[in-house]
């Protein structure tokens, strides 16, 4: 068989320690962190320590046309990772060293298996934070939050991945390596082939090194939670905030499910009679900081919202934890947790939490949401059981009726976890069939025997 | 799968599972191996797919289950609060009955049974070490000669202790003032019994200044959990059952207020295990049960009997602590100790970096896995060593053995105690103890 040759070829040049060909080994490959998605052994997983070590087993592969997945932690929500179609899987944890920190230039050079938080602890001591941070800061790698281009809980100040790589290291599927962007602030030459790699999913190339921005660290924070029993006054809130030139760091809701299993799983102190609460935190200079503090609480209390301010550090962690409690706390409730990331104009934030309820309705299904309301990220959270085929049946037509929603607010289909292998059906409602052509001809132009991370995001010719 | 009925019945734990892979940051063993299979998740894939019928049960998943270390700290760091723990032993007990155990686990095992044949052994084991172990030219300990049970030749072992430690008292020790107040029986566990005699002689000691009337039952054997923890349920149920038995009669007789370990892993056996392991047999549950209400280790019961309102002596040390896994995070005893340290005059505590993170010995793994459990423990070392301690204490004889090897592995002359000891010394310093 050509993909045990090429892991033969691979093993040769690399050792066997580094290529794992058991299947108890594979097995632990097989799956990420998406809810209800296929899993896959993959034919082997192979641990590269070098550019050039990834560009030999990319012609390897080339040779025997043997599929390629390239492996962060492996915590992405889109199946981005499952090795759907066999072949190898590349895991980047021996590339872990973060090769420099320029504080000049405000400015990190990494190589692709570096941990975000790793990242944050190295720059800390000269004052400044690398700022995207998803759910999975501690564990999650620089390249593999750059191809899924992840978000966070800071986006609507801060933005998500894509606003902080600024160059890139990149092996295509032919084995040849080029490197695009810099350390310059300022840099228009030709095509944004960053910007093109970055959020690619590991479907055109594979990251090797990455340059990233960093930002001088907010020196004050605060932080307030109000409480709405009205949704339309939480709507207004959000709007209202911004109206009054406040770009909070983090703006986040909790619908009434989610505020319901956070108080009977962790007793965060949630008045389970409100129909949402916002928890919102500013960031910067501490004068600055006062000030929009003040201005958010005049708002929610102007929209009939219970303001709590965090005093110092302890109560902050508190208004937090309830946040942090939200997804685990749904989670716990069912064995499956479909996790969405439909995404809205932030103004339509109350119509679309109206809509995933009456959702909900039609199909019979408990679905808690929560996000980040001030980007209009929303991440409606199903709660199901996958060994229920009947309820799965329920499940996905909720979700198809959920993006067909946000599309036609016009949303997006992914607000921070990308494509991967679910969300591929509905690419042309976003983009019509010329737009997912496109698509298809950039990933034929770089990859045409779709060997890497085949069966995500730009389906086959078939 | 009818032969999988209990681990079926982790589904509901594994259910809890949603991949998120936090579990990552945290694993001792995934640093050093960046394997997906020797962390929480991936075991829990393969507990899945064992389930599933995916993977046949064989010796080879039941390697990868060996893999952990049990020391929790995925399950700390859980934002579901997965028991992966008990998941992975779950898994092991389930493969190791249908596959069976490697020969070399099951001849320890079973020779661990035999209590008296086992005591023996090192008893004579102890007196003729000189002949298998030689003494290393610098610093304490030994290597081997050849190797035995499969340890590693490079392995620094203790001395072994020529008087065990239970030998050194009798079954009823009175308390100092003949006043007695609490009664309360020791728990030594083997590695204390067999090596560390200066621990159990100073905490039976200071308990007894304290009023404390201490019972050393002396038919009590190993608690089991070397054995139970690697998957071999029926031995273990033996021994617990004996164990049982042996402390219900010195209940029954003394009308205990407490049983007390001085070790991690004993501890939790009694607090949590025994209830587990024999939860289908009633006699043994309601013994299991009323012990474990009982069940302390020494840190926390020397604070409540009034040990620290004593005068002090002072003791000069620079001291750090290293939290035992099962100790903290399974007892969560992590408080008392520094306290007791921090009370001895003279004593400068130093926290190092990582206290709880596990120091690579989790018992029989670091005779199966030594090079594994080496690089955890070099890690330790290099921790204790960057403190500037004069001294590194542990509340487990099983953490404090791998500490020893993996001090003397890095060539930093530092020596271990147990916390307990400390005050031990300290008493004698102001004269509560005649020394």
């Amino acid at each position: 068989m050509s993909v045990q040759q090429a892991i033969r070829e691979v093993e040769a040049l690399l050792g066997k320690e580094r290529v794992l060909t058991t299947v108890e080994d594979l097995a632990c490959y097989s799956f990420d962190g998406t809810a209800d998605a296929p899993s896959q052994r993959p034919d082997a997983v192979i641990m590269p320590k070098s550019t050039e070590e990834v560009q030999a087993i990319m012609k390897i592969a080339s040779k025997y046309k043997t599929p390629v997945y390239p492996r962060g932690a492996g915590t992405n929500l889109s199946g981005g990772t499952i090795p759907l179609k066999g072949g190898l899987v590349v895991t980047f944890q021996m590339m872990n060293k973060i090769l420099e920190v320029d504080s000049e230039n405000l400015t990190a050079t990494v190589q692709p298996g570096v941990i975000i938080a790793s990242l944050n602890t190295a720059v800390a001591p000269y004052g400044l934070i690398y700022p995207p941070d998803p759910g999975t800061v501690s564990t999650a790698t620089m390249a593999g939050s750059t191809a899924e281009c992840s978000g966070g809980l800071r986006g609507l100040k801060y933005g998500v991945t894509k606003h902080y790589i600024m160059g890139m290291e990149v092996v295509l599927a032919n084995g040849e390596k080029f490197r695009a962007g810099g350390k310059t602030v300022k840099n228009v030459t030709a095509y944004d082939l960053v910007k093109l790699f970055t959020g690619s999913e590991g479907t055109l190339g594979i990251i090797t090194e990455l340059i990233v921005k960093l930002i001088p660290a907010p020196e004050a924070k605060k932080s307030m939670l109000a409480i709405f029993s009205d949704l339309d006054d939480a709507g207004k809130t959000i709007a209202g905030i911004i109206a009054a030139k406040v770009i909070p760091a983090t703006l986040e809701i909790m619908d009434k499910t989610t505020i319901e299993t956070v108080e009977a799983f962790a007793k965060a102190g949630l008045p389970t009679d409100a129909e949402a609460v916002l928890l919102i935190e500013v960031d910067g200079i501490p004068e600055v900081v006062e000030k929009e503090a003040q201005a958010v609480v005049e708002v929610c209390k102007r929209f009939n919202g219970k303001v709590q301010v965090a005093r110092d550090d302890a109560e902050r962690e508190k208004l937090w934890a309830a946040r942090r409690a939200a997804l685990p706390a749904l989670a716990r409730k069912s064995p499956t947790t479909v996790l969405e990331d439909a995404t809205v104009p932030r103004s339509r934030i109350p119509e679309m939490l109206r809509a995933i309820r009456a959702i909900a309705k039609k199909y019979d299904l408990l679905i808690g949401t929560f996000g980040h309301a001030g980007d209009g990220n929303l991440h409606p959270t199903i709660l199901c059981d996958e060994h229920n085929q009947e309820q799965m049946k329920r499940v996905h037509k909720a979700v198809d009726e959920i993006f067909r929603v946000a599309v036609d607010m016009g949303g997006t289909l992914s607000g921070e976890h990308g494509i991967g292998m679910a969300k591929m059906k509905y690419l042309e409602w976003e983009l019509g069939a010329t737009g997912v052509d496109v698509l298809r001809r950039i990933k034929e132009a770089l990859d045409p025997d779709y060997l890497l991370n085949p069966g995500k995001m730009v389906a086959g010719r078939s | 799968m009818a032969d999988l009925k209990t681990l079926e019945q982790a589904r509901e734990l594994i259910n809890q599972c949603m991949k998120c892979g936090n579990c990552q940051a945290v694993c001792p063993l995934y640093a050093e191996t960046m394997h997906e299979g020797a962390v929480a998740r991936g075991k829990i894939r393969l507990a899945v797919d064992v389930l599933e019928g995916k993977l046949q049960p064989s010796h080879a998943v039941l390697d990868k289950f060996a893999l952990c270390l049990t020391c929790k700290a995925c399950e700390a760091n859980c934002p579901c609060g997965v028991h992966c723990v008990d998941i992975i032993l779950q898994a092991r007990a389930q493969l190791a009955e249908k596959v069976g155990l490697p020969f070399i686990k099951q001849t320890i095992f079973r020779g661990l049974k035999l209590r008296r044949l086992f005591n023996l052994g090192l008893k004579v084991g102890a007196n003729f070490q000189a002949v298998a172990l030689k003494s290393r030219r610098e610093g304490k300990g030994r290597t081997m000669r050849f190797p035995v049970m499969g340890m590693d030749m490079r392995r620094v072992i203790p001395d072994l202790a020529t008087t065990h430690s239970r030998d050194m008292f009798d079954e009823y020790n009175p308390a100092h003032s003949g006043k007695g107040k609490v009664r309360a029986a020791f728990f030594t566990g083997c590695v204390n019994n067999l090596i560390y005699n200066d621990t159990c002689k100073a905490i039976v000691e200071v308990l007894r200044a304290n009023d404390v009337d201490v019972i050393v039952p002396k038919e009590q054997h190993c608690c089991g959990a070397p054995v139970f923890i690697n998957g071999d349920r029926n031995i273990g149920r033996d021994m617990a059952r004996h164990n049982l038995e042996v402390f219900t009669a010195a209940d029954e007789k003394y009308n205990l207020d407490y049983v007390f370990m001085a070790c991690g892993t004993c501890v939790c056996s009694f607090a949590e295990h025994y209830t587990h392991l024999l939860h289908d047999e009633p006699k043994y549950l309601a013994m299991a049960e009323k012990l474990a209400k009982k069940t302390t280790d020494v840190n926390p019961l020397v604070i409540k009997v009034g040990g620290l309102q004593k005068p002090l002596g002072k003791v000069e040390h620079v001291v750090t602590y290293h939290d035992s896994c099962h100790l903290a995070r399974s007892m969560k005893v992590t408080a008392e100790p520094r306290e007791i340290m921090k009370a001895i005059p003279g004593i400068r505590f130093v926290e190092m970096k990582d206290a709880a993170r596990c120091c690579g010995g989790a018992g029989s793994f670091s005779l199966t896995h030594y090079d594994l459990s080496k690089q955890i423990t070099t890690k330790k070392a290099e921790n204790i060593r960057s403190t500037g301690a004069t001294l590194a204490t542990t509340g487990c004889p099983g953490c404090r053995m791998t500490i020893e090897d993996g001090l003397a592995q890095s060539n930093v002359k530092i020596d271990t105690v147990h916390p307990v000891a400390l005050l031990y010394e300290s008493y004698k310093n102001s004269g509560v103890i005649k020394g």
